[in-house]
């Protein structure tokens, strides 16, 4: 959005500029951006409009024109998600199934069986902005789950995930947290918008038996570090 | 080319009557759209170009005028002295709320102007809201899903529907006059949880410009409420499997199963 906005900037500097047209008042504001960055043309899924090169405006541009943020897109797109199929962590001797989840009908995040690591699949996904969420058991029915070390998990471990188009995108840890239940930070897990992260999830800290349930999360945050064919 | 005052234009000053102070301190949410396909404009504010060379299908945040009213509002063909909307004499940008400010056809074909606040309530967990808005030069449609069925019927040039959905990719969606056969094809969109997705049908269909546009507008909740990802590894009794596991796992790891043990203990 940011880079959008600062490209459309420039778009509508450059042709306010430009000395072939150039009529009236020129606000300083203009004066300072580069006259020689191309304009961009914009993603011209418009077949009705070709990208043109507009006539100067008739009248004078506001100064308050540089005020806005420039203009963003508005044409529907939807890009391909490739979704992760398989996820290891050598240093944790992990190498789990990933399947897709959403949520349940009372709101929880769906959780896979014993074996496997789900990927929330309304979240985001390997490549793209935002987190990928993989979640998995610390502990089911008596027996370990998949995430049973996480907590033992330290920064610089590799986390490798297996994509369905084959190819294999490597993560590095870079923080493990313990959050309470009701405490997770939703701006770093459950966004689609921001750097590219894996988030690891599972529960910790103390047992409570009264519900059978830990109260806290571990999390753990990965970021990329290669990407393999 | 035309030049008329709209009433689309005295209904967005309407809007927001009393809200005239100049400057008042306001933390509306405004963009404006261009969804007149094929026509690149200027939208001027008393003489002055305010958004030069904008670009059909594409949108321009006009917060940094929330709570003001602009006088002499002309939106004109890019580079022309053609008024394609306006002048509208007072316009007065909302002070409050999100709100989408749409050029486009009327059910006739003339550029106007709409002004439409977007709902920005919660939305459950895995969910997303799905809004649709007909500003084309078209008749009254529905909206049919892949499977055949209709949620939003007889929806008119300037009016919207919407409904809260289990967020994912909407795919195959078609619109059809009211009780009609479908006449064209919705793109694909992923609504996003937590996300108002708004689908904007634009341009003319007899113009053969029809066409859709959208906008997101994300933040509004829809996240799993939890992440209960472990249940008992409860102490009595059953602890002898993990013990057993744990066991196995040494021996088969060497020391790499030590780590294990001084977590998890729970007693």
């Amino acid at each position: 959005m940011v880079v959008a906005g600062a490209v459309a900037c420039l778009a509508i500097a450059f042709r306010v500029a430009s000395p072939a047209t150039q009529s009236t008042v020129e606000p300083a504001v203009v004066s300072i951006l580069p006259s020689t960055i191309p304009p961009v043309s914009t993603t011209s899924a418009d077949a009705a409009t070709p990208p043109t090169t507009n006539p100067s405006p008739t009248l004078p541009v506001s100064p308050l024109a540089a005020e806005l943020p420039g203009p963003v897109s508005a044409l529907p797109t939807t890009e391909p998600v490739v979704a992760p199929v398989g996820l290891s962590i050598p240093a944790m001797d992990l190498r789990a199934p990933v399947r897709d989840i959403g949520v349940e009908p009372d709101g929880q995040l769906e959780i896979p069986d014993e074996t496997e690591v789900g990927w929330y699949r309304l979240g985001s996904s390997p490549g793209r902005p935002g987190a990928t969420v993989l979640a998995a058991h610390v502990s089911w029915n008596d027996t370990t789950g998949p995430f049973f070390r996480l907590g033992d998990l330290e920064p610089g471990a590799l986390v490798d995930v297996l994509l369905a188009d084959g190819t294999t995108r490597t993560y590095q840890v870079v923080e493990r947290a313990q959050y309470p239940k009701l405490g997770l930070p939703a701006e770093r897990i459950w966004t689609r918008e921001g750097d590219e992260v894996i988030v690891l999830i599972t529960c910790g800290g103390d047992f409570n038996r009264s519900i059978r349930r830990y109260t806290d999360n571990i999390v753990v945050y990965a970021v990329p570090v290669a990407s393999t064919p | 080319m035309i030049r008329k005052l709209f009433a689309a234009g005295a209904m967005v000053a309407a809007l927001v009557a009393g809200a005239s102070g100049a400057h008042a301190q306001s933390s509306a949410t405004v963009s404006l759209m261009h969804g007149i396909p094929g026509a690149t404009v200027d939208v001027v504010v008393d003489g002055e170009v305010v958004v030069p060379g904008f670009e059909p299908g594409t949108m321009q945040v006009i917060s940094a005028f929330a709570g003001q009213t602009l006088a002499n509002v002309e939106v004109r063909a890019a580079g022309t002295e053609d008024v394609v909307i306006g002048p509208i004499a007072e316009l007065a940008v909302p002070s409050s709320g999100n709100w989408t400010v749409i050029a486009h056809l009327d059910a006739a074909g003339t550029p106007t102007l709409t002004p439409f606040e977007n709902d920005t309530s919660v939305v459950a967990a895995g969910q997303g809201r799905l809004t649709v808005r007909h500003t084309a030069a078209a008749p009254a449609v529905d909206i049919l899903l892949a499977d055949g069925s209709r949620p939003f019927t007889n929806l008119s040039n300037p009016n919207e529907a919407a409904a809260d959905l289990p967020a994912g990719e909407i795919a195959g969606a078609q619109i059809a006059p009211t009780g009609g056969d479908p006449i064209a094809d919705v793109p694909a969109v992923d609504l996003a949880a937590g996300s108002n997705l708004i689908v904007y049908a634009v341009g003319s269909l007899e113009g053969d410009t029809f066409t859709f546009y959208t906008q997101e507008i994300t933040g509004l909740g829809g996240n799993p409420t939890a992440v209960n990802t472990g249940d008992a590894i409860d102490s009595s009794g059953t602890s002898l499997n993990l013990v057993l596991l744990i066991a196995a796992g040494m021996l088969a790891l060497g020391g790499g199963g030590l780590v294990l043990t001084g977590r998890r203990a729970h007693h």
